[in-house]
């Protein structure tokens, strides 16, 4: 009677392994990373090439109920949120900032003095600061609500001085701030500290805050820094691509430059 | 024989090899680019959506690492490359015993697999709340964890050690090393 033989993927394992020379599989390895790259390749042109098409296919494809990274350029807005910038700059880029994100004050530290004298005090793009304070940065929530009642007293110039003395002065862990120093801030400002205190103490931005980070789980930021960049629009709405995390001045050169 | 003396027979073999020795450093540096890649998915693919230039992808790495060594320190990338170096290690020295005993012993490289796989979670990433463990749906990332991911990091070195003297024991009880 005929037995049936049986491979044993151990074995061949084994044998293919054996028959291998060093040197081949060196190169097999080369091979396998060049594949991988070719991979990357191909879905880099991919998103390159839905960044430049129609993009509406990719917007239809996101959930609103579950938020996703987009692959491509989406409809933002940029509600009615503190701007840095002239207000008819060709790009807009709008940042979801959380004050206790020690990588929201690396970007602060780092980069974006770059992108401020390079392009925002140039005309170029308009700087637009919407609020991502994560629930386990316990201080966030109250610091961002603290910036929109400095908005309150002096406007957007308040505002953005008011942000870079958080930014100076909280080590941004959770709790870098005291939130006693909040109204101290202002004082330094010359802003009206005790108004800004009542104004904290009633969370009359509590609601702005919270619609702010609803529009930023709808558009896929859950990560911050994140920003969108795109061409202004003059509704106040704009197709914006993503870019996540304190990235170096160079992605967002990159960024702004593929808008204009 | 003690455990420190089979270990240091099975890496002097691999150290007379040079082939072997490229192949570590090779798959060292490949683990390791992948660990800090995939705790920080979302900002390549980011930045991978607007533009493909090698040389601003090389700068969004070094950024990367740079972040993880000032803001979740040093040690934490010190882990990571550890962790990298010994994956790398281990992985060499079951194709070389593979390869000289031509019997390919699946259990002791079960370990490894989990080392490896576990060092994934240990690199800090460069947003908040984007860390490998995030994605998982662990709310805060890396950021509530006491060492900032160095946990994971530790685990799996553990467990690479582990399997790195398995694979050695397994050398010298199949006469590849002495």
């Amino acid at each position: 009677m005929a037995t049936k033989a049986r491979i044993n993927p151990r074995k061949l394992l084994v044998y293919i392994l054996s028959k291998i020379k060093m040197t081949s599989l060196l190169v097999t390895l080369l091979i396998i990373a060049s594949f991988l790259i070719g991979v990357l390749y191909t879905k880099v042109s991919y998103l390159e090439k839905n960044v430049s098409g129609n993009n509406s296919v990719i917007a239809q494809d996101l959930d609103p109920q579950v938020p996703q990274q987009p692959t491509g350029p989406i409809e933002v807005s940029v509600d009615d949120d503190p701007v840095l910038g002239k207000d008819n700059a060709p790009v807009t880029m709008i940042e979801f900032v959380d004050y206790e994100c020690p990588f929201c004050k690396r970007f602060f530290d780092e980069t974006l003095s770059q992108i401020k004298s390079k392009y925002i005090d140039t005309g170029k793009v308009k700087l637009v600061m919407r609020d991502l304070p994560l629930d386990f940065h316990q201080n966030a929530h109250k610091e961002s609500q603290a910036a929109e009642c400095a908005r309150e007293q002096g406007g957007d110039s308040a505002y953005f001085k008011y942000h870079d003395e958080i930014f100076k002065r909280t080590t941004s862990n959770g709790t870098g701030l005291a939130l006693e120093d909040l109204s101290v801030i202002a004082n330094d400002l010359e802003l009206n500290s005790s108004a800004l205190q009542q104004c904290l103490d009633s969370e009359k931005y509590k609601a702005e805050v919270d619609k702010d980070l609803a529009d930023a789980a709808q558009y896929g930021a859950n990560g911050t820094p994140s920003f969108f960049i795109g061409k202004s629009d003059s509704q106040g709405k704009f197709q914006g691509t993503i870019l996540v995390g304190a990235q170096p001045f160079e992605s967002f050169k990159a960024a702004i430059e593929s808008v204009q | 024989m003690s455990k420190v003396v089979i270990l240091t027979a099975a890496i002097n073999l691999l150290l007379h090899k040079p082939a072997y020795v490229i192949l570590t450093g090779i798959l060292a540096i490949l683990l390791f680019i992948l660990y800090i890649v995939i705790n920080s998915f979302s900002v390549f693919t980011s930045i991978l959506a607007i533009t493909s230039d090698p040389f601003i992808l090389w700068k969004v790495f070094v950024n990367q690492v740079e972040m993880i060594w000032e803001i979740a320190g040093p040690v934490n990338v010190l882990a990571v490359a550890l962790v990298s170096f010994l994956a790398g290690l281990n992985l060499s020295l079951v194709v070389l015993r593979t390869r000289t005993t031509k019997v390919f012993i699946g259990r002791t490289n079960v370990l490894g697999f989990f080392g490896i796989f576990g060092g994934a979670f240990g690199a800090a990433c460069s947003a908040c709340n984007t860390a490998l463990i995030g994605l998982l749906g662990v709310s805060g990332g890396l950021a509530i964890f006491p060492l900032q991911g160095l946990e994971f990091s530790i685990l799996a070195l553990v467990l690479i050690a582990f399997s790195l003297y398995f694979v050695s024991k397994s050398m010298r009880e199949m006469g590849v090393t002495k």
